[in-house]
């Protein structure tokens, strides 16, 4: 009866230990889910955020200004709010971009690859540029020497015109979403829409 | 100078009367010579009215002369929103051409009849469109000649711009695709239901116990919207811009517009203010005209709706990240990527891009348990940004967003 007990006892340690090492083994997972390195590419070095879960990799420029918002301090706590926000130059600058940067084929092939991007401008209250980052596919096909020539281009050639002459420091944002297939089709149906609001707001209030 | 053309002799049952008196005389035949009495009760009191007015200031007389004889016959009621109105057009005799229409309005519990007299040079174009219509329905053609555009002087302070737009689809009906958004404009006046400007085209008249005066009606003509009488034309034309920016938006800011807009609130502008905008029940200030828009509005009309869905609290953190929160969902509904308190952050940030994350997941589920998991961490997140602002105010106890919770479930969202 003893030697069945600890028998029992063994069997059961043994569940036990194999439990245990399935938690840690998946906390080691997860603590590495998200991975931070830097890729060097000709044109200069990208940090790079990836995440499989979020099937995500987020690249921006090493030379991108660290703690901007220390810059932008403000007591007013809805300034933002009252910030319209900007429209870009053109909406063909953006796509032309693009163009300028990857082949016809090579978006062909993004496309194929469902290749998703998403870009955050970093602007100040008057839009200029104060950081760019990249938001891909992870494991995305696209390369860091792609990214930095798009950045390149990106810079040369949209610019943010502010909806009003704001008189407060601001630190704010803009952001585009697309995907390789809009690219090729030159659809971008969500920034069309976000350029048609803020084109509308333009119009609608008195800003000076 | 219809009267003079149209009526050369004056003698009355073997009186003999003086130009004037025999001018106004014929005026009130002209003015009632279609007019058949007890058809309608309003109708009937509007041409007492009428009568009552005219004998202290002679309008019968000065309205025939301009513009010629009412068609009572072919007059058009209507009872919107608890208001009757009346519309008689008005013609020169033996014409075929209305010169103008009479509008008469008398709000629901009030005896006073404010009256307009619409004519085809007034400003607004959806007056002289509507006199259009009017022609168009009577005499079965436009005004000759045709109605002509003139260049008008600026008078800003009292336009406004309506826009109305259409997202358009092309391709074939299986798999239409978004191709761009199409906007029309019309720049209208503002309406002054009670102006002077316009040398007796407008007023009361007299209630129906004959002792009303004539300094009625609401001031600003706001009758239910808020008391906007201290902002100036500046300011006014910012906030009916972000009023028809919202009610013109997707349901969640419709529903905050219908609960709060006609719930007796004044907004002003307050200079001296620390933020852009503030809030306290049934009050709403911004800093100036400028900072006045479609969003600030929201975020203060929300804090009033917040008070009608949990009655009036004091406000603290929670209530201030779930206004800030219904904003974002706002922003996220109509296509605008540029949400609120996560502006100042990277913007290709994990945390922004998470935080977008938990709003697409919100906007598309409502909250669920599982989103519902990560309200604290985003509420804490939130204060890390706005502690300056927020961190002295008491946090509350309610971390469950009633009021969204409450639009959502009018939205179907």
């Amino acid at each position: 009866m003893k030697r069945y007990f600890l028998n029992i006892n063994k069997f059961l340690l043994r569940i036990l230990g194999i439990i245990l090492l399935t938690i840690i083994f998946q906390g080691i997972c997860y603590s590495q889910d998200s991975k931070e390195f830097q890729v060097k590419g000709k044109k200069g070095v990208l940090n790079c955020t990836e995440s499989k879960s979020k099937n995500r990799t987020i690249y921006s420029n090493a030379n991108n200004k660290k703690n901007l918002s220390e810059d932008y301090k403000t007591d007013d706590p809805e300034l933002e709010l009252s910030f319209l926000g900007f429209y870009i130059s053109t909406y063909d600058s953006f796509l032309n971009a693009f163009r300028k940067t990857f082949s016809e084929s090579r978006i062909e092939e993004l496309a194929k690859h469902k290749e998703k991007i998403q870009i955050g401008f970093s602007l100040n209250q008057g839009g200029e540029h104060l950081g760019m980052g990249f938001v891909l596919n992870y494991g995305t096909n696209i390369t860091p020497d792609e990214i930095l020539t798009l950045e390149e281009n990106l810079l040369k050639m949209v610019s943010f015109i502010p909806l009003q002459k704001f008189e407060y420091k601001l630190l704010t944002s803009y952001s585009i979403r697309t995907d390789f297939d809009e690219i090729r089709r030159g659809d971008i149906t969500r920034l069309k829409k976000m350029e048609a609001n803020q084109r509308e707001r333009a119009k609608l209030f008195v800003i000076e | 100078m219809v009267l003079s053309l149209l009526f050369l002799g004056c003698e009355r049952d073997n009186v003999q009367l003086t130009n004037d008196e025999c001018y106004k005389h014929e005026a009130l035949e002209l003015f009632l010579k279609d007019y058949i009495p007890r058809e309608d009760s309003f109708r009937d009191r509007i041409v007492n009215g009428v009568i009552a007015k005219n004998e202290s200031n002679g309008m019968i007389y000065d309205l025939a002369n301009r513009y010629g004889q009412p068609l009572w016959g072919i007059e058009r009621t209507a009872t919107e929103k608890s208001i009757n109105t009346l519309l008689v057009p008005i013609t020169h005799p033996n014409s075929d051409s209305i010169t103008a229409v009479m509008m008469f309005t008398q709000p629901a519990n009030s005896d006073s009849i404010t009256y307009r007299i619409l004519d085809n040079n007034h400003r607004d174009t959806l007056v002289t469109d509507f006199l259009l219509y009017c022609q168009t329905v009577i005499y079965g053609r436009g005004f000759n000649p045709n109605r002509t555009i003139k260049p008008i002087a600026d008078t800003k302070d009292s336009k406004l711009t309506i826009t109305g737009c259409w997202d358009v689809y092309t391709g074939s009906l299986t798999t239409l695709t978004y191709s761009y958004t199409f906007c029309t404009y019309r720049v209208v006046e503002l309406p002054t239901l009670n102006d002077d400007d316009n040398g007796g085209s407008s007023g009361t008249l007299p209630g129906s116990g004959g002792t009303g005066s004539d300094g009625g009606g609401s001031s600003g003509g706001n009758s239910g919207g808020p008391n906007t009488s201290s902002l100036d034309a500046t300011a006014k034309n910012n906030l009916i811009n972000a009023r028809i920016s919202l009610e013109s938006g997707p349901c969640l800011s419709k529903t905050i517009m219908n609960s709060t807009w006609n719930s007796n609130l004044t907004i002003g502008v307050n200079s001296s203010l620390g933020s852009m905008g503030s809030h306290s029940p049934g009050v709403i200030e911004f800093r100036s005209a400028t900072s006045i828009s479609d969003i600030t509005l929201l975020h203060e009309l929300f804090h009033e709706y917040q008070n009608k869905v949990n009655g009036i609290l004091p406000v603290t953190q929670l209530s201030e990240f779930e206004a800030w929160l219904f904003v974002d969902l706002y922003l996220w509904d109509i296509n605008d990527e540029s949400l609120t308190w996560t502006r100042g952050l990277n913007p290709y940030s994990g945390t922004v891009l998470d935080y977008k994350d938990w709003i697409d997941d919100i906007y598309e589920n409502g909250f669920t348990d599982s989103n519902m998991a990560n309200y604290t961490k985003w509420f804490n997140k939130f204060m890390e940004v706005k502690d300056s602002a927020y961190g002295d105010y008491p946090v509350g106890n309610n971390s469950n967003p009633g009021a969204i919770i409450n639009v959502l479930n009018v939205c179907n969202y």
